[in-house]
């Protein structure tokens, strides 16, 4: 009935139009100065320049929406020198793609064990934002990113998050499926189905902008990176998936050493993907892979009947130890802030964070560690005892000296800005750290069964771009059919 | 800070103001027309109506007086008089907020600058670009915030009203700015078409029903 109600209207507007329009007036003058539209509209009667003034206070969705007034305002805004007005505004650089507020959002763990008590609302993403400092521009943008999530099913898991860009994942019969969104603008992709089938992997999103300067030109391109967190053979395998192919294609780097057990907490900084290596006899080290080898070096194809899987070469991973005195690397956790590798270790009565004072890869050679933050459990309830008593209600009282009393709390990300900011998992919560103020914040509740058993959550940081941009329709592959949901 | 000063503005339609130097002053381009020494006679605005300088007037007089309060008020530190002052005042209150009687001039001026700014359209945008043209630096902000609250949180049919604009694209135009760049939400029947991809993914029947109305702005 819409349907019908939208035609009938185009068909009017059009045959009104028709009748009134005189036969001499043109395409050319119908956007001259001249007509009489132009006289009424008082805005751009005052000129671009204080129109620009006005509209530059407007919030992005009124903006946005705004293009639709008329052909004017949309040459107004679409303009890239306005874009450039509208991200200089608040004197914030405009190098940068994205403002500086970071919200984050956090789900449970697409892979997390099945935590069929938790009710659905649980298992849903949310969104949040902590810092205190955002602006009232922004509250608009927060307000729209809540209305999307909040129309996810508990089935749509979040996955990760790159330069205003999410990757999200859905498991349906005996498949995976990925979809790459960007919330603000409502743009949804569905990628094909990867290769292979891994029973626990782990995907990374990586978006790229091309051009720096302007924001409403640049182009974005991003990649997924899909690889197994359980490691079988010496070699590990990586699916990779480019917007610009709309394909995924296959790379192995051999003669990954087989004493590897698992892979976990991946992260990814800059290009390069870094993830903790655990030994069966407890042993870690970081491994750091760095991307852009993946495309500068011309690597042979080793030719396989029907698929194509490139071979990197084996200096493309670097190995970081960890630091001397981490002692549990099975509870260890990567993450980046203010521009530099972190890891963080909790056992049952402390929380550990360190700090990689060297630059990143090419320096993996004079790594050194400065322990940036050590805090004890017993200290965080003592200066806390109203958030403590929230679990301890749960199962009596909490004694850190009895086993059974004891839970983790377990590091779940770093705020990206340095803002020594760490978000951490309790039982029945996620709380945000203050390290210097050594301060405990609740920033979300959940239902828990059993304390013990934690589940996992991920949580991703996320800032707003600055200027919202068309992503790029995915080219359709040949391998497989692209399942694309337009204007999703 | 009395001055005998007084200077001589002539409008557009042959009228003539006369105002203090002080109240002159606030704008920055009559400023400049008298420093230069163009002030012993007539001051041409020829970009400038009389029913608008008199608002602008109106402004300056209050923005002089103000100030003058202010400075009462505060320890009486020099405080430079270049437009930006008027805006710095303002971010400066916080501070200031402690003395009881700082406070009620500034609630003082609030109320005066909502009942200033409520005016017609064409008056405020005349107003906007009066003040542009005399380089007010304050009423410029103020006339804009304005003008964008009038803008702020409207849907485009809603703007069109306001300020009886001519949608002049075609329809297939309007459809696909609305469609690709227009960040809008979705029609009624687009989240039908989804609502068919997703399968498993269900709008209860409140939530449909909501959606259907943010929407209803797209079809107009």
């Amino acid at each position: 009935m819409w349907f019908l109600s939208i035609h009938f209207w185009f068909l009017t507007d059009f045959m009104s139009r028709f009748k009134s329009v005189d036969d001499e007036i043109e395409e050319s003058e119908r956007i001259s100065h001249k007509t009489d539209s132009e006289d009424s509209d008082p805005l751009l009667a005052m000129g671009d320049e204080l129109a620009t003034y006005i509209l530059i206070l407007l919030p992005l969705k009124t903006l946005f929406r705004s293009k639709c007034v008329s052909i004017r305002w949309n040459r107004l805004i679409s303009d890239p020198l306005f874009a450039c007005m509208y991200v200089n505004r608040q004197g914030g650089g405009s190098h940068t793609h994205m403002t500086t507020p970071t919200s984050f959002f956090h789900q449970l763990d697409f892979f997390a064990f099945d935590y069929g008590y938790l009710p659905p609302e649980d298992k849903r993403l949310n969104f949040l934002r902590l810092d205190n400092d955002a602006k009232v521009e922004n509250d608009d943008n927060h307000v729209a990113v809540q209305q999307r999530v909040r129309s996810f099913d508990h089935n749509f898991f979040i996955v990760d998050s790159s330069n205003g860009l999410l990757l999200f994942a859905r498991t349906g019969n005996q498949c995976r499926n990925y979809y790459v969104s960007n919330l603000l603008s409502k743009q949804w992709v569905g990628l094909p189905e990867p290769k292979r089938l891994y029973p626990y992997e782990s995907a990374k999103l990586v978006c790229k902008y091309d051009d720096g300067y302007k924001p409403s030109l640049a182009q974005i391109k991003f990649e997924v990176l899909l690889f197994s967190r359980y490691q079988i053979m010496s070699s590990l395998f990586l699916e990779i998936f480019s917007s610009e192919t709309g394909n995924w294609r296959m790379v192995v780097l051999h003669n990954y050493p087989s004493y590897l057990r698992t892979l976990h907490c991946h992260t990814l900084f800059n290009g390069a993907a870094y993830w903790l290596d655990v030994h069966a006899d407890g042993a870690g080290r970081i491994a750091a892979l760095d991307f852009s080898h993946l495309k500068m070096s011309s690597m042979p194809l080793r030719s396989v009947p029907y698929n194509e899987i490139a071979v990197m070469p084996e200096d493309c991973v670097q190995f970081i130890p960890l630091p001397a005195s981490s002692d549990l690397p099975s509870n260890g956790f990567l993450g980046f802030s203010g521009g530099l590798l972190h890891y963080a270790e909790s056992n049952l009565t402390n929380l550990h964070i360190w700090a990689l004072s060297s630059g990143g890869l090419s320096q993996a050679s004079q790594v050194a560690w400065s322990r940036k933050h050590s805090v004890s459990l017993q200290f965080m309830i003592d200066e806390h005892p109203d958030i403590f008593r929230l679990i301890a209600n749960y199962r009596g009282e909490y004694d850190i000296g009895h086993k059974q009393h004891r839970f983790h709390f377990s590091p779940l990300a770093f705020h990206p800005s340095g803002l020594h900011l760490v978000l951490l998992n309790l039982p029945g919560m996620i709380v945000s750290y203050h390290i210097e103020k050594r301060k405990l914040e609740v920033v979300h509740h959940y239902n828990v069964q059993n304390f013990q058993h934690v589940p996992r959550f991920t949580v991703l940081s996320y800032n707003y771009p600055a200027w919202p941009t068309q992503f790029p329709s995915v080219k359709s592959g040949h391998a497989s059919p692209l399942c694309s949901l337009e204007r999703c | 800070m009395a001055s005998a000063k007084v200077f001589v503005l002539r409008t557009c339609d042959g009228e003539t103001f006369e105002i203090d130097e002080s109240v002159a002053y606030v704008s920055e381009t009559i400023k400049n027309m008298i420093e230069d020494g163009f002030g012993h006679d007539l001051i041409p605005l020829p970009n400038v109506s009389s029913k608008i300088l008199l608002k602008v007037i109106e402004y300056c007089r209050k923005h002089v007086s103000n100030f003058e309060s202010s400075k009462k008020t505060s320890n009486g530190d020099e405080k430079d008089k270049d437009n930006d002052s008027w805006k710095k005042e303002k971010e400066a209150v916080p501070e200031v907020e402690k003395d009881a009687e700082e406070k009620a001039r500034v609630e003082e001026l609030k109320e005066w600058e909502t009942t200033f700014i409520d005016i017609d359209q064409q008056v405020l945008f005349d107003l906007l670009q009066a003040a542009n043209y005399l380089n007010i630096k304050g009423l410029l902000v103020m006339a804009a915030e304005k003008a964008a609250s009038m803008i702020r949180g409207k849907t485009p049919e809603q703007i069109r009203e306001t300020f009886n604009i001519k949608n002049d694209f075609t329809p297939e135009e309007y459809e696909d700015i609305r469609k690709k760049d227009a960040m809008n939400d979705f029609t009624p029947e687009e989240y039908e078409e989804i609502r068919k991809k997703i399968a498993d993914n269900h709008f209860t029947p409140e939530e449909y029903e909501q959606i259907r109305k943010e929407n209803a702005w797209a079809i107009e």
